[in-house]
């Protein structure tokens, strides 16, 4: 499912990555060197309270934000001095991005949604339409293509914009507290989506305060302001969730 | 209340400069608008204050010699009067002889004791000196000429050289569509005019239009022996009024769609502010605040704002009160500069302070009813868009007309519909001017229209000189008559139309029915049925007197050119022998000539020219001074499309703020600037074509009605034209302004910056 990369090379590594923001109060350090590695087929959970900077990690790797210090190189490319432009045709090679309160266009059908990166990435009509009614096939939404996103439940939803992040193939999926608006059946319908995907090949940084959701990984990256403080290979089994 | 005064006390501290910047569009907007109301009073009324000010004549009678019309002076229903005469020469500017009024005065007294001249540039004439002239500003124009400068004027067929003093305003354009020249008391001595004079009185009346029908009795006693009146004030006021209003009713117009343009503004300015303000409304309400205080809310906001929108739209207003009046009114005017309408200002200020009000009041209580948490429609489907979409068009086409098209929520709602509303209406008024600008040019360009189907007239017919014109094979109609005379039809004195053709026809253009042929049949134009309640087949009373009527069947409905007595749309036509042998109208003889098809036009002219004298004929007077109005819809269309670009440009970029999620989902999944940037102008793109499809249709059927409205109201044929190439001028002008208004929305689109967005959202 993911882009080819040479086995041997990480798919993400971040080096001595720093984001410092502005604010009324001061200056706030949201990143404060953050080394990272991740390799192909590789599930990281990265964990940490609120204000630890699991978001705007999240958002420098996807190249939405750039970072005051450090590099972000996805798989060979680095994504510093590229311009706003160059970023975005990165994303659409590279990065599939799940939110945590899914960001769907909401005026737009099932199907349009999942095959607008396609579009946007340059693929033909037919084809993103194709590859769009595969992934919602393979998610589990065939009825709903024609439906306005308006009409599914939560954990729907979550899967529909999970079918969105993998239009194109992505290098690597990015998920931002996926579970964090869903009941307790709508997260283990996601995890198990994310598993499955995991299984399939898919490289996945997945950022998380829950500790049951972090331990679908395959490993853990623990951060404290700012700061990686811990990672730690301890896979368990989703159904922890369940318990 | 108190918790809507400290509210309200913190979000005018939060927004003060927003509040202050909408205050001042409204003002702005408002002042404009009230400017323009006042404009248009003040162009409507510059003729009455005109004559008040300026002692205008109440009557003009004329009479055969200069020492006849004395003893209309010393009438007792006589204020005061002054002595002309009109000498049938012609002014030449190089080799052209112009159709003008040329009179000298007789005694001197116009200018002081009546008819005061306003003089526009100059000074007043000496009356001992022999060589000095005043021009009237349509003689200046018509003679390009200006004081300190030498007009020549042909003479017994040698031209006499005078000195031009002064520049006045123009009184009678619609009398004297070429202008007037005015010569002292001296030339008048100097010169023996003999037979070549014709004399007028010109009075002002003791107690001036009320006196008149007293006045014209004493006149009628001595009538024939002595002298015929012309006109009264108040027929030839009304003329060179009814030029003078189409200017003011077309303002009215504009005014018309301006307030609702601004309207529209006003409420998606209301609207943003609104919506900034409303995002903390859910947590008002949790804390215990009622709908009816957040309506009071920004009922309270609307309030502040309407106040200084008040003040900046009277300070406005007062600003612009010296482009009033405008057009011909404006060299009439009496105190030019600037003026203070109270009623206009008074009723402008409540108009804008109600209009902010009731705007504010709806967005406050939409902006209610959403803390309330009211249902309120899902997002639906934009089938347009997704039609596009699978036709395989670019990401940026479908978003932009999606997001164009997508049924909005609260605030955005209003925007959007203003922004289609505004554009619609911009297009509507462009179609409707270009429409009927086009019918105008249609009726300066087809003669016919008008009822004027000749190319030569003179007001010196010499007959023993009719043959060489009838036998010049370049002359395909001749017609001697009169167009300058009077009757009463059913008691209405309407100009009278009676001609005698010497080769081919030169009849009026027939509306309906047929032209008299028989002496008891009488034609009478538009407004004349009108204002008399007759059709074509009934019969009336035609006579030079109320006493003396001959029965006439009404037989046709023709177009009577404007000329001296006759405004377009009126008079009455009868035959030659009708009026000259069986009515005995007191009045002189023109000549009218048409050149054949093919035939050179200026050749035969100066033929005609050398026989008889006269001059080329131009527009009437009415429908040239209507040609003032040309210009308007143009201005007033322009100032509109002004407020429509504005109106889009606010509604994309509350477009923009309000899919400012969307648009950085967008940028997530991969639109770099240039596709985002894409989306906002086709979002424009769409809005404006919306626009253009209503717009263009119902703007071209109103510019169509508007003109076959004024062309009844001239007397002229109605034939309104659809100027179609200019017309799909407008589809590609849209949506070129569209697109450089959405430029900036567009930039700001570019760099929504994805992270901050979704993290705030």
């Amino acid at each position: 499912m993911a882009s080819e990369l040479p086995a041997v090379q990480p798919v993400l590594r971040t080096f001595r990555l720093r984001k410092t923001f502005d604010s009324e109060a001061g200056k706030v350090r949201a990143l404060r060197g953050v080394d990272l590695e991740l390799s192909a087929a590789e599930f990281v959970a990265v964990m940490g309270p609120s204000g630890s900077g699991k978001s705007t990690l999240l958002n420098l790797v996807a190249g939405l934000d750039t970072p005051s210090d450090g590099e972000v190189v996805l798989g060979s490319e680095p994504l510093g001095g590229k311009d706003e432009s160059q970023l975005a045709h990165m994303r659409r090679r590279h990065i599939g991005f799940v939110f945590q309160f899914f960001n769907l266009l909401e005026d737009t059908s099932v199907l349009e949604n999942v095959a607008l990166p396609a579009v946007i990435a340059g693929a033909t009509r037919a084809r993103a339409e194709r590859r769009a009614r595969d992934l919602l096939d393979l998610l589990g939404l065939p009825n709903k293509a024609q439906d306005l996103p308006g009409v599914l439940s939560g954990g729907q939803r979550q899967r529909l914009a999970i079918a969105r992040a993998l239009a194109n193939e992505p290098t690597l999926l990015l998920a931002d507290e996926p579970t964090g608006a869903l009941d307790t059946a709508g997260g283990l319908e996601v995890l198990e989506l994310f598993r499955r995907l995991h299984a399939g090949g898919q490289a996945i940084l997945l950022v998380t305060h829950d500790e049951r959701v972090a331990e679908a990984a395959t490993r853990i990256v623990r951060m404290e302001d700012g700061r990686v403080v811990a990672s730690t290979r301890e896979p368990r089994a989703v159904t922890a969730l369940e318990a | 209340m108190s918790a809507v005064r400290i509210r309200f006390g913190v979000e005018f501290r939060s927004h003060w400069r927003t509040w202050l910047a909408v205050a001042l569009l409204a003002g702005l907007a408002g002042g404009i608008l009230v400017a323009v109301a006042a404009g248009a009073r003040r162009t409507d009324s510059a003729l009455a204050r005109y004559q008040a000010t300026y002692r205008f004549r109440n009557a003009r009678v004329w009479g055969g010699n200069a020492s006849s019309l004395v003893a209309f002076e010393n009438l007792r229903q006589v204020a005061a009067g002054s002595i002309g005469a009109d000498l049938a020469f012609q002014a030449r500017n190089g080799s052209f002889a112009h159709e003008m009024s040329i009179y000298a005065s007789v005694d001197g007294h116009d200018g002081v004791k009546l008819d005061r001249w306003k003089v526009l540039a100059g000074r007043r004439p000496n009356e001992n000196r022999v060589d000095e002239a005043l021009l009237d500003s349509r003689a200046a124009r018509t003679l390009d000429a200006k004081p300190g400068d030498t007009i020549r004027l042909s003479l017994f067929g040698r031209p006499v050289p005078l000195k031009v003093v002064a520049v006045v305003a123009s009184t009678d354009p619609v009398g004297n569509p070429a202008g007037v020249v005015r010569l002292t008391p001296a030339f008048y001595r100097t010169y023996p005019f003999g037979p070549y004079a014709d004399f007028h009185l010109d009075v002002r009346l003791k107690h001036g239009a009320a006196s008149f029908p007293a006045f014209r009795r004493a006149v009628d006693s001595h009538h024939g022996s002595h002298g015929w009146i012309q006109y009264d004030q108040l027929q030839r006021s009304s003329e060179n009024q009814s030029s003078i209003h189409e200017l003011a009713r077309a303002l009215w117009l504009g005014i018309g769609a301006g307030t609702l343009l601004t309207f529209l503004l006003l409420a998606q300015s209301l609207s943003r502010l609104s919506a900034a303000a409303s995002g903390q409304y859910p947590t008002l309400r949790a804390i215990g605040m009622t709908s009816r205080q957040l309506v009071a809310l920004g009922l309270a906001r609307a309030a502040a704002l309407a106040l200084v929108s008040v003040a900046v739209a009277v300070a406005i207003a007062l600003a612009l009160s010296p482009l009033a009046p405008i057009g011909y009114a404006r060299e009439l005017e009496p105190t030019p500069g600037f003026d203070v309408d109270p009623l206009a200002l008074g009723l402008g200020a409540m108009a804008v302070l109600v209009a902010v009000l009731s705007a504010g009041a709806l967005v406050a209580w939409r902006a209610a009813a959403r803390a309330r948490g009211l249902p309120t429609a899902g997002p639906a489907r934009v089938r347009t868009a997704d039609a596009v979409a699978r036709w395989g068009l670019p990401a940026p086409v479908s978003t932009g007309v999606r997001l164009a098209l997508a049924r909005r929520k609260g605030a955005n709602a209003l925007s959007a519909g203003s922004a289609v509303a505004g554009v619609t209406l911009a297009v509507v008024v462009t179609a409707a001017a270009l429409t009927f600008s086009a019918s105008l040019h249609h009726l300066f360009s087809t003669p016919r229209l008008f009822g004027q189907n000749w190319d030569y007239r003179t007001d010196t017919p010499n007959e023993a000189k009719i043959s060489s014109a009838t036998n010049d094979r370049a002359v395909s109609a001749l017609a001697i008559g009169t167009d300058k005379g009077s009757v009463q039809v059913n008691g209405r004195e309407v100009g009278l139309w009676a001609m005698e053709a010497f080769k081919g026809s030169l009849a009026p253009t027939v509306l309906a029915g047929r032209e008299p042929r028989e002496d008891n049949e009488v034609a009478l134009g538009t407004k004349t049925m009108r204002a008399l309640g007759v059709r074509v087949g009934e019969m009336v009373g035609v006579g030079r007197a109320p006493t003396n009527q001959m029965r006439m069947r009404v037989v046709g409905q023709v177009v009577i050119p404007s000329n001296y007595n006759t405004q377009l749309g009126e008079g009455a036509m009868i035959t030659y022998r009708a009026a000259f042998a069986r009515l005995s109208i007191p009045t002189s003889r023109v000549l009218l000539a048409r050149i054949r098809p093919g035939a050179s036009q200026a050749r035969t002219l100066t033929k005609l020219e050398q026989l008889f004298g006269g001059a080329a004929s131009g527009l009437p007077a009415t429908v040239a001074n209507f040609g003032g109005v040309n210009e308007l819809p143009a201005a007033i269309s322009s100032v509109l499309v002004a407020i429509s670009l504005g109106a889009l440009a606010q509604a994309l970029i509350v477009a923009v703020r309000s899919r400012r999620r969307d648009l950085a989902v967008l940028k997530t999944l991969g639109f770099d600037r240039r596709q985002v940037l894409a989306t906002i102008v086709w979002q424009a793109t769409t809005l404006a074509a919306i626009g253009l499809l209503i717009g263009v249709p119902v703007g071209d059927a109103l510019g169509r009605w508007a003109w076959n409205l004024s062309a009844e109201q001239l007397g002229v044929l109605p034939e309104a034209v659809t100027p179609i190439p200019l017309l799909l001028l407008i589809v590609p002008g849209a949506i070129v302004l569209a697109n450089v208004v959405a430029i900036f929305p567009a930039r700001i689109a570019a760099r929504t910056r994805p992270a901050l967005v979704l993290r705030a959202e």
